[in-house]
This record gives C-alpha cells, sequence and structure tokens, in this order.
C-alpha cells in the first residue's frame, strides 16, 4: 500500500516548484556570500596581514634590531659580527616561503570552499525539490480529484501520503464529496420511486451523469 | 712624498696643536645659537608627540613603521612631555594627561619583574616583544623619566604613583647575589651574563639603585665597579668601553655632576675630556673618512649601514665607519658647549636638507658609504631634548632631579664629596 502510495516523480509541478528552489537558492547564496566575505575578511584578513611582506619585513627587523642592540652593549671585537640586519636580509627566503607556504594553504582552503559549496548548492536543490514536492504533490492530487468531481465521480476521495503538507484539506474535500455523494444518491433513490413521466425521466437522465455510491 | 703622508704630517701638526681642554666657564650661546637649539628642541620633543601612543602612552623606539615600544624611549618621553609643559610646547594639563596615561598602562597593563621591565614591548599591548631582555639600565631611565616627571607637578597624584612605581623595583634582586648590578635577565635563560663593571652610562641606574627607599643595593656595590682611566692627550679619562659618547651623556642628563666628586673624580669634567677626545679623534681619522670633516664630530651607538652599532671613539674601544651620530654632539652640549655648538652649526647648515626633518636631526649618516638614516631613534631624540634643556635653561632638569630624596640618599650611601659650586 505505501509502496503504490510512493511517487516515483519529485518534479511534480516543475514551473511551481522551480520557482521556490530558486528563491531558496538565492536566498541561501546570499547569506553564504555574507558569511564567506565576514571569515574571509576576519580569519583570513588577519593571516594575509600577518604574513605580508611588509608585517614580515617589519617583525625581522624589529628582531634584528633588538639583536644588535643586546650586541651593540656587549661587543667583543671590531664592527659587531653578532647577527645583524644583513643577516635577517638573507632571510627573505625564508619569508618567501612562509608566503609560499601561506599560498598554498589559502588556495586549498579557496578549492575546498569552492567545493563544498558547489555540493552544497546540489545538496540544497535536490532538498528544496523534495521539500517543494510535499505541497506541489497534495495541490496536484487536489487538481486531479477537483478534475474526477467536475466529471460527476462522487465517488472519489483524496487520500494524501502520510508526510504530504495540508493533510486537513483532504478530510474537508472528502467531506464534501461524501456530502454531495449521499444528497445525489438520495435524489436518485426519490426519482426511482415516482411514476413514470417525461420530467422524471429527463431528471433521471440528468443523475445519471453522476456516479454515486448508492443507486 | 705622496699626498697622502703630507695630510698626515699636516695632520699631527695639528694634532699637536688640538688643545684637549674645555673652558669651565660658563659659555653664553648667541642669539641665533640659541634659536637653533630652540628649533631642535622643539622638533625633537614631537617625536615624542608623534610616535607615544595615545592609548597606551608608551613611546616606539624609532620611527621606523612596526618598531615597538622601548622603556628608555618612554623615560624620556615623560621627561620630555614634563620639560615641554614649562616650555610652553605643550600645555601643562596636555602634558599631565600624557604622564598619567602612561603610569596607568605602566601600572597594570605591563608585565613587570620584580618591578623590572621589559626592554622593547608592543606599544598597543605592553607584551613583551620577540626575545627582549628584562633590562636594569632601560627601567633606571624609565624611573629616571618618570621621577623627573613628577617633579615638574609637585604635590598631584602623579608624585605618589612614580613614587609607588619606584619602589616596586627590587634593585638588590637584580645583583642575582653578586656584587655588582646585571644587565637584565631573561624568563628562560635567567640572569643575562653581563654586570655594569665599568663606568658607562650605568651611573642613573646606580644613583637609583643606591637611593631607593626599598630593595636598596648594599653601598659597596657603588664601589664595586671598575674606573678604568686612561692619560688621553693629558688628560684623565675614565673610560666606558666602547668609548662611545652616549655613555658619557645619559646619566648626566638627569644628574648634576658638576659639583659631585668620588674618589677624586669629577664624572662632568670627565664627561667633557671624553666630548673633546671624540671630537679629536674624529678629527684625526677625517682623510680615513669624508663624514669627520667640516668640523662635523659625534661617535656614538647609532644606526649606520650595517645596522646599529655602538661606535665610539678612544679612549674605548672605537669602533667606526664613518658614521655620526648628531645627537652625540648635541647630547654633550652642557660640557662642550662651544664644540658641540660649532658640530650643530656644521651639521644642519651642510647636511641639514637630508638630516633634518619634521623631528629634529635624524639618527645618523655617513657620507663615506652615502648612508643616510631615514629614522630617529626615541633614546636619541630624548637626549637632545634634555641636554638642550640643561643647556638653555641653565641646568633645569638637575635644579628638578637632585631635590629629589633619591639622589640625596644615594650621594650620601655613595659618599659623593659636594664641591663648593
Amino acid at each position: 500500500m505505501i509502496l503504490a502510495n510512493r511517487r516515483k516523480h519529485f518534479l511534480i509541478d516543475k514551473s511551481f516548484q522551480l520557482h521556490y528552489v530558486l528563491y531558496i537558492i538565492l536566498t541561501l547564496a546570499v547569506i553564504t556570500s555574507v558569511g564567506m566575505v565576514g571569515n574571509y575578511y576576519g580569519i583570513w584578513a588577519s593571516v594575509i596581514k600577518a604574513f605580508s611582506e611588509e608585517s614580515l619585513r617589519e617583525s625581522l627587523i624589529t628582531s634584528a634590531q633588538i639583536n644588535e642592540y643586546e650586541a651593540s652593549r656587549h661587543p667583543v671585537t671590531g664592527i659587531s659580527q653578532m647577527p645583524s640586519l644583513r643577516m635577517y636580509r638573507e632571510t627573505t627566503l625564508l619569508s618567501q616561503r612562509q608566503k609560499e607556504m601561506i599560498r598554498q594553504i589559502m588556495n586549498d582552503a579557496h578549492r575546498k570552499t569552492i567545493a563544498l559549496g558547489v555540493l552544497l548548492f546540489f545538496f540544497i536543490g535536490w532538498g528544496s525539490i523534495f521539500l517543494t514536492h510535499k505541497v506541489s504533490g497534495p495541490l496536484f492530487k487536489l487538481t486531479q480529484y477537483m478534475g474526477e468531481l467536475k466529471a460527476g465521480n462522487l465517488t472519489a476521495r483524496i487520500q494524501f501520503r502520510k508526510f504530504d503538507e495540508v493533510q486537513y484539506l483532504a478530510n474537508h474535500f472528502n467531506d464534501l464529496a461524501s456530502s454531495l455523494d449521499n444528497s445525489i444518491s438520495s435524489i436518485k433513490k426519490i426519482v426511482n420511486e415516482l411514476p413514470p413521466s417525461s420530467a422524471v425521466e429527463k431528471v433521471k437522465q440528468e443523475l445519471s451523469k453522476f456516479k454515486t455510491s448508492g443507486r | 712624498m705622496k699626498l697622502r703622508q703630507i695630510s698626515l704630517i699636516l695632520l699631527l701638526t695639528l694634532w699637536v696643536q688640538i688643545p684637549v681642554s674645555f673652558s669651565e666657564e660658563i659659555v653664553s650661546l648667541s642669539h641665533e645659537d640659541t634659536v637653533l637649539l630652540k628649533r631642535i628642541q622643539k622638533d625633537s620633543l614631537q617625536y615624542f608627540m608623534t610616535y607615544t601612543d595615545p592609548e597606551t602612552g608608551l613611546t616606539q623606539d624609532s620611527s621606523r613603521s612596526g618598531s615597538p615600544a622601548s622603556i628608555a624611549a618612554t623615560g624620556f618621553a615623560l621627561a620630555s612631555f614634563a620639560i615641554g609643559s614649562v616650555n610652553g610646547l605643550l600645555t601643562y594639563r596636555e602634558a599631565y594627561e600624557k604622564i598619567e596615561r602612561t603610569l596607568d598602562t605602566l601600572e597594570s597593563r605591563t608585565p613587570n619583574e620584580h618591578g623590572f621591565f621589559y626592554h622593547f614591548i608592543d606599544p598597543k599591548t605592553g607584551r613583551r616583544v620577540w626575545n627582549s631582555e628584562i633590562s636594569s639600565i632601560d627601567t633606571a631611565l624609565l624611573i629616571a623619566g618618570a621621577l623627573l616627571a613628577s617633579s615638574y607637578f609637585k604635590g598631584t597624584g602623579l608624585e605618589t604613583r612614580v613614587k609607588r612605581l619606584y619602589d616596586r623595583v627590587d634593585w638588590d634582586w637584580m645583583r642575582n647575589g653578586s656584587a655588582q648590578i646585571c644587565h637584565g635577565w631573561k624568563p628562560k635563560e635567567g640572569f643575562l651574563p653581563y654586570y655594569w663593571d665599568m663606568y658607562s652610562e650605568h651611573l642613573i641606574l646606580q644613583a637609583l639603585a643606591l637611593g631607593a627607599d626599598v630593595h636598596q643595593v648594599p653601598e659597596q656595590v657603588w664601589r664595586s665597579w671598575t674606573r678604568e682611566s686612561e692619560d688621553w692627550e693629558g688628560n684623565k679619562i675614565v673610560y666606558s668601553y666602547t668609548g662611545s659618547l652616549f655613555t658619557y651623556q645619559y646619566s648626566h642628563a638627569f644628574i648634576d655632576f658638576r659639583n659631585l666628586d668620588d674618589q677624586g673624580i669629577n664624572y662632568f669634567k670627565n664627561s667633557a675630556f671624553a666630548s673633546l677626545a671624540n671630537k679629536k679623534f674624529c678629527l684625526l681619522n677625517q682623510t680615513e673618512y669624508q663624514t669627520y670633516q667640516n668640523g662635523i664630530w659625534g661617535l656614538s651607538a647609532s644606526l649606520g649601514p650595517d645596522g646599529y652599532q655602538a661606535y665610539g671613539a678612544e679612549p674605548g674601544l672605537a669602533l667606526h665607519d664613518g658614521t655620526i651620530a648628531p645627537y652625540a654632539a648635541i647630547g654633550s652640549l652642557p660640557f662642550t658647549p662651544n664644540e658641540s655648538m660649532e658640530a650643530i652649526r656644521a651639521l644642519y647648515e651642510q647636511y641639514g636638507a637630508r638630516l633634518y626633518g619634521p623631528y629634529g636631526f635624524r639618527d645618523a649618516f655617513n657620507l663615506d658609504r652615502n648612508w643616510w638614516a631615514s629614522e630617529y631613534l626615541g633614546i636619541d631624540q630624548g637626549i637632545v631634548v634634555m641636554m638642550i634643556e640643561n643647556q638653555i635653561n641653565e641646568g633645569s632638569i638637575w635644579n628638578h632631579f637632585m631635590k629629589l630624596p633619591a639622589v640625596n640618599r644615594w650621594t650620601e650611601r655613595a659618599k659623593l664629596k659636594k664641591q663648593p659650586a
């Protein structure tokens, strides 16, 4: 029963569902972008600044000067042979390596973020179709049953799936259909008991257009 | 005979003729000289106005971008703000608030060890920078600056707060159980293997350590360091290891040594002899280094083409490579006013276009290597502000500092004889 009730296609109402999928994805894209930009400037910006050429240069000069100050207070002979600014200038290679490392880390992080972003959008898109189908499914069913009703089938009843939204609509529809069914069935019964006449025949002809549970 | 040899003979002749002596008479500066000195003082003080953090009151070691704060530079800043408040360079209230801000930081935000501070700290947070050491001399310069500043604001809360800061320093701990005071301490390494064991800029440290109300060092610490001396052209000079001029100046910026006798040594005269020796040393080497020509002298620790070096003259190690620090001649103004003034004028007139900027003279230059410092150093601008003040305002800093109870205690405990003025 459950299997029989299972929908094979989730994209039931293309226009309606894609419309909402687009809304959800756009809202999510805006939120994600704000989050990412905030994250970038909040976390990465400080890392980038710390590893910037200027900052590295300043740190190296500071450390070199502290070293030189100390050396100048305890000189041994001649012009100081202690690690000086010259030596620290040679560590430019180190600073380049540090920058390469941070660039590599950032590129990796960005690549992963983009991959995760694409995956996220895919899941969100799929999830949105699944979610909207819980609304569009009942609406589709309701439209079908309305057609049945219009065709005169008063025995038709709606049965939504367990987790479909707007379950209450089904009850109201079924109550309405039952009420009509009972009324038309009763009228059919009364008309059948009347003595034949041309007027009665005409009524019977009209009533025969309705498919009811009673005759 | 080669030109080089002729110059050498001429120089030797000159050597004999240059008198290594100084006049003890009060030298009155010309109006133009005073105007120039006032301008240099005003501009140098601007360094502290610009490079002292408005939140923490900590002063950058140099004008270089990213420079850490130095506690010695901060000490000079405190002194400079106080001086500026009486010279009209900043208002009384401005100076008071600036000093107060620095004290706030030193009291609560800057880490200390037994009351001693790290030499280099972050100007924004007050935290230790790199592997900077807890420094005895730099803490002394900071406390001296604070004490001097508080003496300009007598009867205010600053006095009590500075006294508390001074009392917090455990000077005796810095001896590490030895007879002399140690240069410093590091958290992992412990005490540095260097002690203040001969004449240098540490006299101010000695004065504060001996004159302290609490945690004072024993009297014998004063006698424990050696007074190495050398007869240099007929003058006996108690010299520092490097022969850097600043070693003869820093303590003298605060302390008036003119009438103090230490076992027959007058350190004021000693600094005057050392300044003259520094001038003559430059003169003797002017054929080798173009920078030393045209009346330019002043070998002292400064930035140079190969980084910061303890440049100096004889007597002493006398490292030199043609780099002159303008602050050196200015810092000797009270000792050698005529000679210093000549050098200041020469520096200003000949090289002012490249050497003089918005904060006074830049740190150093070297014509031979065509190297010009782009930076100003806080401690070097500080000695300029203070020594000019002592020179043009008749020792006004000395008058304030010498009245401090700590100074009296030091002179008594060190058994310094007060000579008649």
